[in-house]
């Protein structure tokens, strides 16, 4: 049986042999068919890829680049924007679960779950007491004195607006005349 | 490969965009031509190339000046199409499809290599595809731009060593897809001349 080392090597390995080396590889090729099969076909195949020609780049390629910057550069800002929110949120969690580890360390899931439901409940009690106070207003009082009422109301309402409104509008005023 | 005053490279690397567009101007074709070489359709590789300046320009602050410009560019061009091979599982040619060719003396020259027209320019591709993702960046580094094996190391993140096994079982399967295809044509001649006969 024809022995293909170290002969195989020397032709996969593409590279320059000396020149005893290589007489040695040519009397091989001339004796072992498959070493020589593997030597032409390997030739035929860098041939191939030597001579294919350099793909040059579609026309209008920088311009595209350029044109599609600005709206990468965005893209990537929103999506640092995103991650940092998801790392400020994650943070403020663990910094809240671990106080409350810390400071109330009797505190359970049930009895946060528990005070928040009182919470709700308080909340809608009072909205009915106030409902109730409204309803038994309008039904004990004097026109006259329901009249008053609601202009008190009214302009209380009004002056809150209007100062809200006011402040809204210096905010934005100031905002704009530092931006010139 | 086009060469570019380090000036435009250092101005990059603080932030001008006029100089990146410089830089995107002079290693268009290779980095195309890269991905092309990889992906194996324009498409593919134009928005390859698009990608990597992307990344270039998001990477040239750590760009180190002392080495090769184009060959950072080259390296960061190569691992994104790897990258994007390996996720798309590009299909894998079946060996009857493997690509004809020429069976003449590889010594003489053959005006029928030199001339690559489109025909074969796709059989190029096929048999380039026959080699895995970095495999194929390895060869066409080295026989397409001619990069050394220990570029090819810094290029692709391996040994030099393991550049060289790369480059060998590529050379092995390369010539195994011609010693293939070339049976496979004898035989259908040899079918072809019986059926005539």
């Amino acid at each position: 049986m024809m022995k293909h080392y170290p002969y195989e090597g020397w032709i996969l390995d593409d590279i320059d042999l000396d020149e005893t080396r290589r007489a040695d590889l040519e009397a091989h090729l001339a004796l072992c068919p498959q070493c020589a099969q593997l030597s032409r076909s390997l030739r035929i195949a860098l041939q191939a890829i030597r001579n294919a020609p350099e793909q040059t780049a579609p026309a209008g390629f920088v311009h595209k680049f350029v044109s599609s910057f600005e709206a990468r550069r965005r893209l990537q800002e929103r999506k640092q924007a995103r991650t940092l929110a998801i790392v400020f949120a994650s943070t403020a969690l663990i910094v809240v679960l671990v106080s409350l580890y810390v400071f109330l360390p009797e505190l359970s899931l049930i009895s946060l779950a528990a005070a928040a439901v009182s919470a709700v409940v308080g909340l809608l009690e009072g909205f009915q007491q106030v409902v109730s106070f409204i309803s038994n207003a309008y039904k004990n009082l004097s026109p006259f004195t329901l009249i008053i009422s609601g202009l008190v109301f009214a302009g209380w309402v009004l002056l809150a607006s209007l100062t809200l409104g006011l402040s809204v509008w210096k905010l934005a005023f100031r905002k704009s005349e530092v931006k010139q | 490969m086009k060469q570019i005053d380090p000036i435009w490279i250092e101005r990059a690397r603080h932030g001008d965009e006029e100089a990146f567009t410089m830089l995107v101007e002079a290693y268009q074709t290779p980095v195309f031509n890269l991905c092309y070489r990889m992906l194996g359709e324009s498409t593919a590789a134009e928005d390859a190339a698009q990608e990597t300046f992307w990344r270039v320009w998001q990477k040239i602050k750590s760009y180190d000046p002392q080495r090769s410009f184009s060959t950072w560019v080259l390296s960061i061009a190569a691992h994104y199409c790897i990258d994007q091979q390996r996720k798309q599982k590009i299909t894998i040619f079946e060996l009857d499809e493997y690509p004809d060719f020429d069976l003449g003396d590889p010594h003489m020259p053959n005006p029928e290599i030199t001339v690559i027209t489109n025909e074969e320019e796709e059989t190029l591709h096929r048999m380039i595809n026959q080699l895995n993702p970095p495999d194929r960046a390895a060869v066409i580094l080295k026989y397409w731009y001619g990069c050394s094996e220990e570029e090819i190391s810094q290029m692709l993140s391996l040994t030099v060593s393991a550049v060289k096994s790369r480059l060998h079982r590529a050379r092995r399967q390369l010539a195994e897809v011609v010693t293939k295809n070339q049976s496979t044509t004898l035989q259908r001649g040899s079918y072809d001349e019986a059926l005539s006969l």
